[in-house]
């Protein structure tokens, strides 16, 4: 099926390209090779950011970034945003639902829809030569939505489906109940739209959100794998509302506030959590290092999961029962929520609970051993690192740079900087995050988890 | 009007789905009221006809439109 009208911005690259790799398969007898390019950030006239990376990779990813996370909901159109990324497949002007999935599938290229506190990204990933088509569809995606009636309504049950299913994972309640406690509003504003608002979603509200948000200077066009010329030229191809950065509601975090939500489950969930780092904060990576220090996932297939892991070596100390303690760090532009994720048998969380806290407060009093600070300074090297070998990665890597800061920090300089972090510093911000007040979210088997006063002062 | 009267073929019920809310109701209307008529052996008093200005193919621009669709489905099918 021809896609009559469409100018093919993008298919210089796939020429060049081949031609790329042909001249080089000859010029490697003689030793030359395909230059390293870097990350390349500018803007349109129209205030679009445009973000590339040209690794000569076969395969090409693009993304539209808009900054409309859920954080950007207000109590009137609660849910959005999950309703955008759900109806991201329906009609467009330049494409029916049906034609979005047929004429994808028929190049061997996929659309994703993700939305994240902050952000919504819509990506297409497909092979180079048929960058054109792919990008048609993402324009009409982004650009062109029409919501109609009835393709709403049918679509509606959708929303239920990704209800149903995050209501059974507790892991993602808890997470969600610590933001929602911490932070009330703004990144508080759940990921999910509730189910009573599921009604009142209609074609008008979703057009208002789309229209007060997607607008040229609050989005970038971000692509892995493509020209940064041909991404601009597509960019200025497309038809964007003109419009600058949308004001966001500024996060606050709050301390001593929980979220309790006991469910049937022989196992109890806690995420607790102090207020982090930005960002754009200069100790976002030293914060980073802790993370590593307390403990995160596993590194070792198979493994013990408790060498390397102060968390788990605290909690066995506790039960000799399986259970799972992580600490995350999470960064926002503008706050961050620092903490531990706790999986238990209902009869463990409040002893493990209270370990965790007492590794925390040890970490406060400079109790940093240098070879387990190291080792935590390695792992978060690698970790990062080795994310870095995903193209995926690279891709949300740049666009929430390119974003927030309108520039790009490449990994080389994170490493340098991971390497430049002192114990001092550690303990110092330690210090600080530690000694201020946490919020929790319990959910699960209750029933020997305590409220977050009995347990600060036990 | 002629197109409360259109023969139910799938494109039909499909464009009559995706009818908006009031259209629909005052469709259904005139057909409850034409059988109720029908069954009395009665018709509708000239002040009550439709007038010809009134008279609107409401049901045209979404039977296209459905029409449209299938063709694609159709068109992809047989590549």
């Amino acid at each position: 099926m021809s896609l009559s009208g469409v100018r093919p911005a993008v298919s210089r690259i796939a020429r060049r390209c081949y031609s790329a790799q042909a001249s080089a398969t000859r010029k490697s007898e003689e030793g030359a090779i395909l230059p390293k390019q870097d990350v390349v950030v500018s803007k349109l006239a129209n205030g679009l950011t445009v973000a590339s990376l040209d690794n000569y990779s076969p395969v090409s990813k693009v993304s539209v970034v808009v900054n409309a996370g859920s954080r950007y909901e207000t109590s009137e159109n609660l849910g959005i945003t999950h309703c955008l990324r759900t109806f991201a497949n329906l009609t467009s002007k330049g494409a029916s639902s049906f034609s979005i999935s047929r004429g994808l599938e028929d190049i061997g290229a996929s659309l994703e829809a993700t939305t994240t506190k902050e952000h919504m990204i819509y990506t297409v990933q497909c092979l180079r030569d048929n960058l054109d088509t792919a990008c048609h569809y993402l324009t009409a995606v982004t650009t062109g939505q029409e919501f109609r009636d009835w393709e709403v309504k049918d679509n509606k049950i959708r929303l239920k489906m990704d209800l149903a299913v995050r209501n059974n994972d507790l892991i993602a309640d808890v997470i969600e109940g610590l933001h929602s406690a911490a932070f009330r509003s703004s990144l508080g504003k759940s990921l999910y739209a509730p189910e009573f608002m599921i009604p009142s979603i209609s074609p008008q509200s979703l057009h208002d959100f789309v229209d007060g948000h997607f607008l040229a200077g609050n989005m970038a066009l971000v692509g892995v794998g493509v020209d940064h010329d041909d991404l601009r030229a597509f960019g200025d191809k497309m038809p964007l509302k003109e419009g600058g950065v949308v004001q966001k509601v500024p996060a606050k975090f709050h301390g001593g506030q929980q979220s309790r939500n006991p469910t049937s489950s022989a196992l109890a969930f806690a995420a607790i959590g102090v207020e982090g780092t930005s960002l754009s904060s200069k100790d976002l990576l030293t914060a980073g290092v802790l993370q590593h220090l307390m403990g995160v996932g596993q590194h070792v297939k198979w493994g013990s999961n408790v060498a390397s892991s102060r968390l788990n070596q605290s909690a066995a100390q506790v039960t000799s029962l399986p259970s799972s303690t992580n600490c995350f760090n999470l960064a926002y532009t503008d706050a961050g929520i620092f903490g531990v994720c706790a999986i238990t048998q209902s009869q463990d969380m409040n002893p493990i609970l209270k370990s965790v806290m007492g590794v925390f407060r040890a970490a406060t009093k400079g109790n940093i051993d240098s070879k387990d600070f190291q080792r935590a300074k390695n792992q978060l090297k690698s970790s990062l690192l080795m994310k870095y070998e995903n193209q995926e990665t690279i891709l949300e890597d740049i666009a929430i740079q390119a974003l927030a800061t309108g520039g790009f920090k490449p990994i080389s300089e994170v490493v340098a900087d991971i390497d430049a972090i002192t114990a001092d510093d550690a303990v110092r911000l330690a210090k600080k995050m530690f000694n201020g007040k946490p919020s929790m979210a319990v959910s699960g088997n209750l029933s020997n988890t305590s409220y977050l006063e009995e347990l600060m002062s036990a | 009007m002629a197109d409360d009267t259109l023969r139910q073929t799938p494109e039909v019920i499909e464009a009559v789905r995706r009818l908006p809310a009031d259209t629909y109701n005052q469709r259904a209307f005139r057909i409850k009221r034409a059988l109720d008529l029908s069954l009395k052996h009665r018709i509708l008093p000239t002040e009550q006809w439709t007038k010809f200005e009134e008279d609107v193919r409401y049901l045209k621009p979404y039977l296209e439109e459905v029409e449209r669709e299938m063709k694609e489905k159709a068109d992809w099918n047989a590549r």
